[in-house]
């Protein structure tokens, strides 16, 4: 009887004559609708998989329709800011190794004032000594920190750096014939900007600071490291401070061997980095940014993350920069010029590799924040508040 | 008999040699067949040649441990990163290098508003202004004495470019004026009345004209170079314009002069032209603006090297 049960037993309506038939009818409609809900479920699934792949689709579709046109100046693009970057990349690799296996740490003790405060102050200063880019800028800043320096004033030398330096200072000067005045404002808010994050660093850290900004592999107790080998594969012994007692022939093969290893760290994330901004080089439609980029607050805002997504570096900024005298704020002139050579995806990436990544978000707010702040205000107060 | 065992090659150390030897073949290539002037300043050629060194001697350094042997051999390789490494020497060795034109213009936006103290970024944003160009009545400022001889309106070419086609001259008034246009502090070829733009004079060029605007209004010039629609252009107005490399070829900035054409068609977007005509002031963007108002314009080739280098 069982076995005979027709369409019509699951009618509504009908009630089977006893119990066992009500109890097979049930488990039979329950197994239907459940095979049902899995069917319709597995072609919902497949239909919104589908339709998903579908969107995908035309997504990338659309996006490669934007992109491909592009790929040769994409490409020559990203080659020529790796090609202008490479020198700066070696000399940077090659400065970071001198440190390392030349410079001990009391000699750094000597020359770097002892307490964060001074050193704060002063650290923008060094740029007009030792002028790096900003490519260059992340390992030496890095090295300086595991070399002693108080990690206050290293941040801030390496934010510092790009903006007080003589070739950006000069190239902004050529770019705003018209507004001289802009040298003195980028370089008066580069430093207010450096030195104010310096300082918070200072307060917030005091000696906690290179364990707290350090990138997790290089805070190891350094023996440890040497013998596992992690922080590290220069293939140099580091239990003890580099060549103290090993012979210039020694220290010289540890200094290339560091240099090599530096360079292909930071080359790295430098290729992840020119890369994305090629592409948002690209994909950026400069009519949309002066479309939304009116107001005091607004300008300063999108010029801020126009900065951060291009990567131009300090030699060139100001350049860009002058072409939007006429349709931009001039605050929001400044926060480009300031914000952009401190912070950017490339920096941003370059910065993960040495330092913590909650350090390099919280650092990259610091910047944004204090920089939108300090632009925004410049324009409220020169009147250009409209 | 005392066995010694072979010591382990450091790999990583190995490949690195690699990718840095071929590094540097690339800078090397670069700067042999000058393709480096398509990707950054020349100025900076002996700063490349310099990095090459400083490639050689790590990759020699990191030859000589990967054969020894280090501490670090049994590191396993770091895949990814040369991978990297590799792909973008590859892109490097095959890509044909792309000439930026109107594109990048497009993109870094052109500044052809009066760039003097008084001008330019003192005034307010105002990003909806009416394109159109109009005559401003202005007293051209006495010209200063000529630091070049003092000739006949040269016909002579600015720069490299050869006609490409005589039938694409456009010819509108001839020359009327003789007096000749002050120089700008640099060394630039004045020649008679005529202000000859060239490569090598134009970024001197360029500060003088918006510098000192009123000084230059009337003069003859003859300039080259690439035609780009600003946005807030008329369809009879281009620029004839120029990208200043200042140090990556990607972040050059454009500069150059408005031509107005006075109901004349203007020609294709970022085709190269050899532009004559007198210079005028007149209001762009609501600015006293110093343009061209063309004699002629004629299509030539694309010079072989387009950037110009302040």
């Amino acid at each position: 009887m069982s076995g005979s049960l027709t369409r019509q037993d699951t009618l509504p309506g009908f009630l089977p004559s006893n119990a066992l038939e009500y109890s097979l009818v049930r488990k039979k409609g329950l197994l239907r609708s459940t095979s049902v809900i899995i069917m319709r479920s597995v072609f919902v699934i497949r239909r919104g998989g589908s339709v998903l792949t579908e969107m995908l689709g035309k997504w990338l579709g659309v996006l490669w329709d934007a992109v491909a046109p592009s790929l040769p100046a994409m490409a020559t693009s990203f080659l020529s800011v790796l090609v202008g970057a490479l020198p700066f990349i070696v000399i940077a690799a090659f400065a970071s190794a001198v440190l390392e296996v030349f410079v001990s740490k009391d000699a750094i003790a000597r020359l770097v004032p002892r307490t964060g405060f001074w050193g704060v102050l002063l650290a923008p200063f060094y740029g007009l000594f030792i002028p790096m880019c900003e490519c260059g800028i992340v390992p030496v800043a890095r090295r300086m920190v595991q070399k002693g320096v108080p990690g206050s004033t290293a941040i801030t030398f390496m934010l510092a750096n790009p903006i007080w330096n003589p070739l950006a200072i000069y190239a902004t000067y050529l770019a705003f014939p018209f507004a001289r005045n802009m040298v003195v404002w980028r370089l008066a808010l580069g430093y207010l900007v450096a030195v104010i994050i310096g300082l918070i660093i200072h307060y917030a850290l005091r000696d906690r600071a290179a364990d707290a900004i350090l990138h997790e592999s290089l805070t190891v107790p350094v023996a440890a490291a040497a013998e596992r080998h992690q922080h590290c594969d220069c293939g140099h012994d580091h239990s003890q401070d580099h060549g103290q007692k090993a012979g210039l022939g020694a220290k010289l093969q540890a200094c290339v061997d560091h240099a090599a290893t530096e360079f292909f760290d930071v080359l790295k994330y430098f290729i992840l980095g020119s890369g994305l901004a090629a592409i948002s080089q690209a994909l950026i439609d400069r009519q949309m940014l002066e479309a939304i980029g009116g107001g005091a607050v607004m300008s300063v805002l999108v010029m801020i993350a126009f900065a951060f997504v291009i990567c131009i570096c300090s030699e060139a900024d100001a350049f860009v920069a002058a072409t939007f005298a006429s349709t931009f704020t001039p605050g929001a002139l400044l926060a480009f010029l300031v914000a952009g050579p401190m912070t950017d995806i490339k920096n941003t990436m370059m910065m993960s590799a040495a330092f913590r990544k909650r350090f390099v978000w919280s650092l990259n707010a610091l910047i944004i924040g204090l920089t939108a702040l300090a632009a925004i205000s410049f324009n409220l107060v020169s009147g250009w508040g409209g | 008999m005392e066995w010694r065992a072979e010591p382990e090659r450091d790999w990583n150390a190995l490949v690195r040699a690699v990718l840095l030897l071929a590094l540097t073949a690339f800078l090397a290539r670069l700067i042999i067949t000058g393709q480096i002037r398509d990707y950054i300043h020349p100025k900076f050629t002996w700063f490349t040649a310099s990095a090459g060194i400083g490639l050689l001697l790590m990759a020699g350094g990191q030859l000589a441990r990967g054969l020894r042997g280090s501490e670090a051999s049994g590191v396993p390789l770091r895949s990814r990163l040369y991978l990297a490494v590799a792909l973008v020497l590859c892109m490097g060795f095959a890509v044909k290098p792309h000439t930026f034109g109107a594109d990048l213009a497009q993109k870094q936006g052109i500044n052809l508003t009066n760039r003097s103290a008084t001008g330019g970024a003192k005034a307010p944003a105002q990003p909806n202004q009416a394109a159109a160009v109009a005559p401003v009545q202005t007293t051209p400022a006495a010209p200063a004495a000529p630091s070049a001889t003092e000739t006949t309106p040269s016909p002579t070419s600015p720069s490299a470019g050869a006609v490409d086609d005589p039938a694409k001259v456009i010819t509108m008034e001839p020359p009327a004026s003789t007096t000749p246009a002050p120089a700008p502090k640099k060394s630039v070829v004045l020649t008679g009345s005529t202000a000859i733009v060239t490569q090598e004079n134009f970024v001197p060029w360029m500060e003088a004209f918006y510098g000192k605007p009123a000084l230059y209004a009337g003069k003859r010039v003859v300039m080259e170079g690439f035609t780009f629609y600003p946005p807030q252009a008329s369809d009879h107005e281009f620029a004839v314009t120029r990208l200043v490399v200042t140090c990556h070829v990607a972040h050059a900035y454009p500069d150059g002069l408005l031509v107005v054409m006075d109901g004349k068609a203007r020609p294709a977007q970022d085709t190269w032209h050899r532009v004559e005509g007198r210079l005028k002031l007149m209001k762009f963007q609501g600015q006293d603006t110093l343009v061209i108002k063309p004699e002629k314009v004629t299509s030539i080739s694309a010079p072989s090297d387009p950037y110009v280098y302040p």
